[in-house]
């Protein structure tokens, strides 16, 4: 029931709103034929009544929504009052409310400069709904862009698909009173409008992409959320307004002769009402795309949500590292260009339009089979992101579920060569190989779920839940790069919580972008928290202890479960983790490792002071491996 | 010379769509003090939670309870933009649960749950 009011109210009064900004502009930037005059403003007070009734009945819907009671509860005078004077859509309520008294006052007081100022003020009224829809997600300059791209966006569908109703009332007229000068009066509106029509076009085209770029983020969140395919409709239906209004502009306006005579003037006739009859389906379909706007206000955003992949397929690069490939499919990538910039060449020559087309038809279906080698096979959850955030404690988890599940195939290590592996004609997986780092995580989730098809890799989702299979996959990551840091590779060191003693840091990626010295206590740590008292190494360098609870008074401790088995994955395998000392770069790389084995090493204070000033010296350019954007609860 | 206004006035109305500021969408947990999932030594002052956005803070709020359900909270939460802060009663070791329940500025309700442990 409130959903329902919420969702009705939010989509009347964007209509309401568009429909105010419309009619003001058309008056004041396309025309304003003195007898019409009159009935614009009617309009434009209609709107207004509507606008300022649904923005009501959305304030009632939201403020039962925001109290989580009923809507005879929000009628109570202390919750409506929090909700207009303490948040931001009340505040934001209130401004609006201004600006509709003054469009009414300015509607009401028909001087000559008030239908500019009406305008001005419905701008506003119109702009400031950016508010109350998903503007930036993030504060500061990003935000502001964001903000701004969803303002122009509103201003420019009002532009449009608000001028809409004044332009078939115009053409209505025209089409009552038959005379020369009404033709005329609507050729002039229907090119002035259509000039604008271009220009709004081109800012929702503009800002349409800034705003998807925010809220979509990827092609996958366009297919495979609730949020992306209804974005998807809006453009299919935004495509087919252009179209019409491409047709408008190009066929039939220049059809409205101004000097007709005989069959000259039943064309100019019959293009007047295909010309009304368009605007008036235009307007509909225009409605449609508000209605999806307002659903859209209330849906996550797609940039927020796992996206399932509907393709059996996916887009991919990997072919061009082959160099036996890579000249078959460049040359059908080129040919296509070609073919492309022929079909766009044909449309000022439009006698080839036909023939064009054909022959770049035939040329893709001849380079169909090159361009396939484009794509590998995808799945369901390809483009799922870990919600794991890679921290010790799923990769300590991970080690656990590998060590009961996986290990009996793909041997303790992971190298492919547990004892159930001996005589399989497919061996399974080497699981330390390069080939772990081409797989995206959800690639590797789907496998770990439903097995791989044709191998004997089964599939576990009877067995491990969607969290073990994602700390799976954390385990194997570092697993792989454990393999590689003995070699001085680096790897993404896992995120654990941490306490420092001023209380503010929590996390060891929120140490960044100071160093980390991450020590493990040994037998010897009372005399190793004795030296490093003593020692300074730069205001960069944050210690962290691990295994020691008394180090708390003076250094950042280890404040998580999973830390020892999860870096004792990266020494040479064997070792033990105890005296192990690590250093973590601001940008979350393992960049080193001591062990006691090693001898002297980093306990002598110039050495470790050494392997610091190498790392600030040479830093890793890139971030650490993309972790999800996907928010639990 | 109908033009001339014609393109001024458009341009003024593009123009006038540059400004004002504010943070959207749906607000989510960003970070928090003691850590999602922890193990802290002591009893830490409070709880923090920095959220992706910032809140309405009439209606949104934190409560901490232990193992059996009973608040260990001190009731009122504190708003900082994006940060909620509740301040906790002496801790003994145990597991807490930690609930929160956000309106984001641009008028989204979410809410979620975390855990922390005190001693070992």
């Amino acid at each position: 029931m409130i959903e329902a009011l919420l969702l009705g109210s939010r989509a009347v009064h964007y209509a309401a709103s568009v429909g105010l900004g419309g009619v003001l502009c058309f008056a004041v930037l396309v025309a304003r034929p003195p007898d019409l005059a009159p009935l614009f403003r009617r309009v434009a007070w209609l709107c207004l009544a509507v606008a300022l009734l649904s923005g009501f009945g959305w304030f009632l819907a939201l403020a039962a929504g925001m109290s989580s009671g009923t809507l005879v509860t929000a009628l109570d005078p202390h919750v409506l009052a929090t909700v207009l004077l303490h948040t931001q859509f009340g505040r934001d309520f209130g401004l609006r409310l201004v600006l509709a008294m003054l469009v009414a006052a300015l509607l009401a007081w028909q001087a000559r400069p008030a239908l500019p100022l009406a305008l001005l003020f419905a701008c506003g009224l119109l702009g400031t709904l950016a508010w109350a829809g998903h503007g930036a997600d993030d504060s500061g300059a990003d935000g502001i862009f964001h903000l701004t791209a969803d303002i122009v966006h509103l201003l420019a569908a009002g532009a449009w698909i608000g001028g809409l109703l004044p332009l078939v009332l115009l053409f209505q007229r025209a089409i009552a009173e038959p005379d020369l000068d009404g033709i005329a009066v609507a050729r002039r509106a229907a090119q002035r409008f259509s000039a604008l029509g271009i220009a709004a076009v081109g800012a929702l085209l503009a800002t349409g992409i800034i705003n998807a770029t925010y809220l979509v983020g990827s092609l996958a969140g366009f297919f495979g959320t609730d949020y992306g395919r209804l974005l998807l409709l809006k453009i299919a239906l935004f495509a087919l307004l252009v179209g019409i209004a491409t047709f408008n502009r190009e066929v039939l306006t220049p059809r409205l002769h101004l000097n007709p005579r005989g069959s000259k003037q039943r064309e100019a006739s019959t293009a007047l009402r295909n010309l009304r009859n368009n605007s008036v389906l235009e307007a509909g379909l225009g409605l449609a795309v508000l209605a999806i706007v307002a659903l859209l206000g209330t849906l996550v955003p797609a940039a927020h949500e796992q996206a399932l992949w509907p393709f059996p397929i996916r887009f991919s690069s990997e072919v061009l590292a082959a160099p036996e490939l890579r000249g078959e499919v460049l040359i059908a990538l080129a040919t296509l260009a070609l073919g492309l910039a022929l079909a766009g060449a044909s449309f000022f020559i439009r006698k080839l339009w036909g023939a064009v087309i054909v022959l770049w038809l035939v040329i893709i279906a001849f380079f169909l089979p090159s361009l396939a080698l484009l794509t590998v096979e995808a799945y369901p959850t390809s483009f799922f992101n870990s919600p794991t955030g890679f921290t010790a404690r799923s990769v300590a988890a991970g080690e656990r579920d590998f060590a009961q599940n996986c290990a009996s195939c793909h041997g303790a290590e992971g190298k492919g060569d547990g004892p159930a592996a001996k005589g399989m004609s497919d061996p399974p997986a080497d699981l330390t190989a390069d080939h772990v780092y081409a797989h995206s995580d959800g690639e590797m989730f789907w496998w770990i779920g439903h097995g791989i098809a044709d191998t004997p890799m089964p599939g576990f989702s009877d067995v491990l839940d969607e969290t073990a299979r994602w700390d799976l996959i954390d385990f194997i990551h570092a697993n792989a790069d454990g393999v590689r840091t003995p070699q001085g590779i680096p790897a993404q060191a896992p995120d654990f919580a941490v306490e420092c003693p001023n209380g503010d840091d929590t996390e060891l990626n929120r140490l960044r972008p100071n160093l980390v010295h991450l020590v493990f206590a040994g037998p010897d740590i009372g005399a190793r928290l004795d030296a490093l008292r003593a020692i300074d190494l730069g205001g960069d360098v944050t210690t962290v202890i691990a295994g020691n609870a008394t180090a708390r008074q003076a250094f950042c401790t280890v404040a998580d479960a999973g830390v020892a088995e999860a870096y004792a994955l990266y020494p040479p395998r064997g070792q033990s983790l105890a005296g192990a000392e690590f250093l973590i770069d601001g940008k979350g790389w393992i960049r080193a490792i001591w062990i006691p084995a090693l001898g002297a090493g980093w306990r002598d204070t110039a050495a470790l002071r050494q392997e610091i000033a190498g790392i600030r010296a040479n830093p890793i350019a890139g971030p650490v491996r993309a972790t999800g954007h996907v928010h639990g609860g | 010379m109908r033009k001339y206004p014609f393109r001024l006035t458009l341009g003024l109305l593009l123009a006038l769509g540059a400004g004002g500021s504010a943070a959207f969408a749906h607000a989510f947990l960003d970070h928090a003090s003691p850590a999602v999932g922890s193990t802290l030594a002591a009893t830490p002052p409070n709880v923090r939670i920095w959220f992706t956005q910032e809140l309405e803070a009439a209606f949104s709020g934190i409560e901490v309870s232990d193992a059996q359900g009973v608040r260990v909270d001190s009731g009122a939460s504190q708003f900082a933009g994006n940060l909620m802060t509740v301040a906790l009663k002496p801790l003994p070791p145990g597991e807490y649960k930690v609930h929160w329940h956000v309106i984001s500025v641009d008028t989204h309700a979410t809410e979620g749950n975390f855990t922390f442990r005190v001693g070992s």
